[in-house]
């Protein structure tokens, strides 16, 4: 693999150590372990059935330039009274934790993983805000009008499901052009990223794991184009509705909420999420 | 008096008869009324007769998933108010429950707020409807069912 700084080469290892294939420090050293842990890296990739070409162009591909863009995270819910559309809390996992808690630990972790990644990357200036930092609720209207306010060119709702308790998996929701999106196409795109790089990360900690897709069939009052400020002819802002899991289903909550490792769980789908958003900001 | 002790007995003459009928069919028609009743109530189809909402009911979310419904939420939460729903056991109960949660937990403006509150008022709808066609509809009912049986098939 050529690197052309040290920076980079962290950044690699970051990355590879957040998905599991390397335990070695972030030196930017690009020694055995860290090849090693690359060319499993790859394996996995083959595994999955994709196209990885070879690892120049993999090099290529993967080199940053300067990153730069603005990126609103939506912890769903938060607070006590229900306020323009948002509940205080709808899922509840099996051991009792509320979902409002998980968005905003989420949505903390997306925002210092995304920092993380900017200033590993040589001039690049990435400004991710939240529509909420504690525990208190906003109108879904007014959630979106963040990402209009702070000219965002991404936003994403951060979600967990629930249903019977044994239901499980994860899917992304975007508005359908027929609900009124003005920017359908590039929606989805930031869906499909989010959905896959989700998707990865929480089946290599859990076999069990079920990608759901992308759905596009309700309209949800967080991604109303008018709210975030898009119209035709001036869309920047790209938003999706991220429902990372199911957490009335017990499995899911032993591996986000109740074991020993479900910090470095988090973490690692929180890092899948930013680096999707990254790909798209790219 | 004269008058008064003719007409005390015109109304004994009158009542005596339906006196008389009332005892005889508490002495001696008792049981085989209330075994006929009895029979009545227990032969007839659970969801009721047309019109009868105060009779017994089952939703179809407590029939696939039971368990849930001894999970306690707050009834002002969005899984609450769909658990009582749920648990309604009359069929008037149930339209009132499920209506109430539509009308409260329904979108605003028509916007939901995430895939679980979609889900959720997708389903009551279909519940709701559901008690309505319980023993008018049959056909109705069937295909109901088998919607939400669909939806199941679909998430799971």
């Amino acid at each position: 693999m050529k690197t052309s700084t040290k920076d980079l080469k962290k950044l690699a290892q970051t990355y590879l150590r957040s998905q599991g294939f390397y335990s070695g420090k972030i030196d930017g050293i690009w020694g055995k372990l860290s090849k090693k842990a690359f060319g499993r890296y790859l394996s996995h990739l083959q595994s999955l059935g994709m196209d990885i070409g070879d690892e120049q162009s993999i090099a290529e591909d993967a080199t940053p330039t300067a990153l730069s863009g603005v990126v609103v995270l939506d912890p769903g819910h938060g607070g006590n009274q229900r306020i323009g559309g948002s509940s205080p809390n709808n899922a509840t996992s099996a051991s009792g934790v509320l979902e409002k808690a998980m968005t905003l630990d989420f949505a903390k972790r997306i925002q210092k993983q995304l920092k993380q990644i900017a200033n590993l990357t040589p001039g690049s200036d990435i400004k991710v805000h939240l529509t909420r930092s504690g525990d208190n609720n906003l109108g879904l209207s007014d959630r979106a009008q963040v990402a209009e306010a702070k000219n965002a060119d991404v936003f994403v709702s951060i979600h967990f499901n629930g249903f019977n308790g044994s239901v499980r998996g994860t899917e992304t929701l975007i508005l359908s052009k027929a609900n009124g999106n003005v920017n359908e196409a590039e929606d989805r795109k930031l869906a499909e990223r989010i959905q896959e790089s989700m998707f990865i990360a929480i089946r290599k900690l859990d076999p069990a794991a079920r990608n759901r897709g992308i759905k596009d069939g309700q309209k949800l009052g967080v991604l109303n184009d008018i709210s975030l400020g898009n119209v035709r002819g001036n869309h920047k802002t790209r938003a999706c509705l991220a429902e990372i899991e199911f957490i009335d289903n017990p499995d899911v909550d032993n591996l986000l909420n109740k074991t020993a490792d479900s910090g470095k769980a988090r973490d690692s789908i929180a890092t899948a999420i930013a680096e999707a958003i990254i790909n798209d900001l790219v | 008096m004269h008058h008064g002790s003719v007409l005390r007995r015109y109304m004994r003459a009158v009542r005596r008869p339906r006196v008389q009928f009332h005892s005889y069919l508490l002495t001696k028609c008792w049981s085989p009324v209330f075994v006929l009743l009895l029979f009545t109530l227990t032969a007839c189809d659970p969801g009721g007769t047309p019109g009868d909402t105060a009779l017994t009911y089952r939703s179809m979310w407590s029939e696939l998933y039971p368990a849930t419904l001894q999970i306690e939420y707050s009834t002002d939460t969005l899984q609450g108010a769909f658990h009582f729903a749920a648990a309604a056991q009359t069929q008037l109960e149930a339209q009132h429950r499920w209506s109430r949660f539509l009308a409260e937990w329904g979108p605003l403006n028509g916007e939901f707020e995430d895939a679980m509150h979609a889900n959720l008022v997708a389903w009551a709808k279909l519940e709701r409807r559901r008690v309505d066609v319980l023993v008018t509809d049959p056909a109705e009912l069937q295909l109901i069912n088998q919607q939400l049986r669909d939806f199941v098939e679909q998430l799971e």
